[in-house]
């Protein structure tokens, strides 16, 4: 707390300063004398003078020094412009394909009758683009399992008679290394897990549900345990925990902001925070992913303006598209710099980043304290299920009151909470620190196995999200179809998750995973990349092979 | 027969890598034969069109040139 406290306004208190606009005008006036006076002087000048920049900087806040900061978010490389333009000219192949066929073949499905005068329920591209181009791939996503998502997994096989329209089982299962769920701690282990014992009694004592919300007949004291435990690991007073990641964030978001407040939103943000940022009514004002002298700019015009009631800066910490890390230290010296609020999502980097597991603020070095929200998910690192909100006692018990996944969603499952509990406290001994370390060591492996394949894979080292891009439709299925049947599950990622020419291959690492496990992933990639010509990459020389 | 395999296979090779840049290897058979007709007609007519009236053209071109030259001479 301590940076936000020097301040003299609380940059919490102000986080979660109630929603009446009368209190918050006096707040924000406040803020106005005691910090930012200076840099409004600074900009009213600055518009009568054009050369604005020179006595900004007299004037007001100095803008940041970025060359001090990792801004480093990861690589991104670009691909050539032939690439883009045989993607471009195959998606309209495709399309026009699917013209044809929807002007040949009525397809089978529901259409709109008798509503002359009506708005249309079903939006034409959507409609077009899931039955002639998702459609053919569908074989690709929502594959079934059937076991725990552990270091292996057991796919039950589906075969479609129709072109994809339905599908089948065909009563086989394939046994596949499992490289597409997000079991970074490898936690998700079922019978005979490092947490089974534990479950097992929380199953005994409390069921499997608690058929109330949290502030009804829903607290036991095993939530009371997890909260304390969650806020004790991240390092900071108090923490909140909710029975579902994604509500989380638009049950917590709508709680924390409403109209009036400016949310600087990361580009590549995740659906949860979008929704829940709709929600509150707040503004909403999106920079280019990870660039902080994008956010700088969005900021410095926001403050100016000096209308916001706050302005918070949400960001993710691993994004899960991408694998790039925010560049948290930099962003939290803006937001000192600027008396702005942090939002942090931590959903995929708490439990896989920094050298203890404590998520992006260890692996950057921040102190967990000067994020003034710090929000994030069970189901990845921990194997469990729900999210949790954490901060200082006061943003808590504003969130409790004002949040409506306290009051009003059921409470967490207690053989959930168990789960989350055995699995934070493993952390902490040797045999949970390995793990940590195991996960960092698997990760930089298979990254510097497929760079040196010359395959193009998005983010940052040490991300265990690895993106691989391989641009269209058509190499995404047939990756992920010949991946599979060399007994790996991935997943393949394309539009609408990401831009239309962009779809990817997504791997997702474990600390379950051993090295000869990797080893035989990487053959099987290396197999894949050469046959189908997925080494895209021009950042370093190498073979392009024909199969032997 | 190992000559006629590998080149066999090598055909197969770039078969599947025309297919999947051209995002044909998702649709069905009877879609890709027509991209591969239009596809087929189209480069044909360049080809035609190369070679009737580009190549002609720049023969002819040529031919004048030499013409001039000789007159020089
Ligand atoms: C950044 C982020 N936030 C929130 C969520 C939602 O969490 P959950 O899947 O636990 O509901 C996800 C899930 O993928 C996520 O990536």
């Amino acid at each position: 707390m301590a940076a936000t406290v020097v301040n003299g306004c609380d940059g919490t208190s102000e986080m979660i300063s109630p929603n009446k606009p009368q209190d918050c005008n006096g707040k924000q006036g406040k803020l106005l004398n005691g910090k930012v006076n200076k840099y409004e002087n600074g900009f009213v000048k600055s518009t009568h003078l054009s050369n604005g920049d020179t006595k900004w900087s007299s004037g007001g806040v100095p803008k940041m020094d970025w060359s001090a900061y990792d801004t480093f978010p990861g690589s991104f490389e670009k691909c050539t412009l032939l690439t883009a333009a045989l993607t471009h000219v195959g998606l309209y192949i495709l399309m026009f394909l699917g013209f044809v066929n929807q002007l040949l073949f009525k397809p089978k499905v529901a259409t709109e009758k008798n509503r002359e005068g009506y708005a249309t329920l079903y939006d034409p591209f959507e409609t077009f683009f899931s039955r002639y181009l998702y459609r053919r791939v569908r074989h690709c996503f929502n594959r079934p399992i059937c076991s725990t998502p552990g270091a292996e997994l057991t796919l039950k096989e589906r075969a479609s008679d129709d072109r994809n329209w339905s599908f089948r089982f065909t009563g086989e299962e394939r046994r596949c290394i499992n490289l597409g769920s997000y079991n970074y701690l490898g936690f998700a282990e079922g019978a005979g897990g490092a947490t089974h014992a534990g479950v097992r009694a929380a199953v005994r004592r409390y069921g499997l549900a608690l058929c109330s919300a949290r502030a009804e007949l829903g607290s036991t004291p095993l939530h009371q345990e997890l909260e304390r435990t969650t806020a004790a690991f991240l390092g900071v007073e108090a923490a909140l925990v909710v029975g579902m990641g994604f509500g989380t964030n638009t049950l917590g978001l709508p709680g924390l902001l409403g109209a009036g407040c400016l949310a600087l939103s990361d580009a590549n943000n995740h659906a949860s925070l979008i929704l829940g940022l709709r929600l509150a009514r707040a503004t909403v004002r999106v920079f280019r992913h990870n660039d902080v002298r994008h956010l700088e700019q969005l900021a410095r015009a926001a403050v100016a303006e000096g209308k916001w009631r706050k302005i918070v800066i949400v960001v993710e910490g691993v994004y899960s598209m991408e694998g790039s890390i925010v560049p948290l230290a930099a962003m939290v010296a803006l937001k000192k710099r600027l008396n702005l609020q942090l939002y942090l999502d931590e959903a995929h980097s708490v439990g896989a980043l920094g050298a203890r597991g404590r998520g992006v603020t260890q692996h950057a070095g921040v102190a967990p304290a000067d994020v003034d929200v710090l929000m994030g998910t069970f189901t990845k690192s921990f194997g469990a299920a729900g999210g949790y909100i954490a901060g200082s006692a006061k943003l808590i018990n504003w969130i409790r009151a004002h949040g409506h996944a306290h009051t009003y969603a059921h409470s967490m499952s207690p053989p959930v909470a168990q789960q989350i509990l055995s699995a934070m406290r493993l952390l902490d001994t040797p045999a949970g620190q390995q793990r940590v370390r195991q996960l960092k060591e698997n990760t930089h492996y298979f990254r510097e196995q497929l760079r040196e394949m010359g395959v193009v894979t998005l983010g940052h080292r040490d991300s265990p999200v690895v993106p691989l891009l391989v641009y269209t439709f058509s190499k995404m299925a047939a990756t992920v179809e010949r991946l599979t049947a060399h007994g790996i599950a991935t997943v393949g990622v394309g539009f609408p998750a990401t831009p239309l020419n962009k779809a990817r291959i997504r791997f997702c690492l474990s600390a379950s995973h051993t090295r000869e496990q990797l080893e035989q992933c990487v053959r099987a990639v290396r197999g894949v990349v050469a046959e189908l010509g997925l080494a895209y990459s021009r950042a370093r020389p190498h073979k392009r092979s024909l199969p032997a | 027969m190992e000559i006629l395999k590998k080149i066999q296979q090598f055909f197969s090779y770039w078969y599947v890598r025309y297919l999947l840049v051209t995002e044909l290897y998702m649709v069905d058979t009877w879609e890709k034969i027509v991209v591969h007709i239009l596809f087929a007609v189209i480069f044909t007519m360049f080809w035609y069109f190369n070679y009737s009236i580009i190549v002609s053209g720049i023969a002819q071109l040529r031919s004048s040139t030499t013409h001039d030259i000789e007159q020089i001479l």
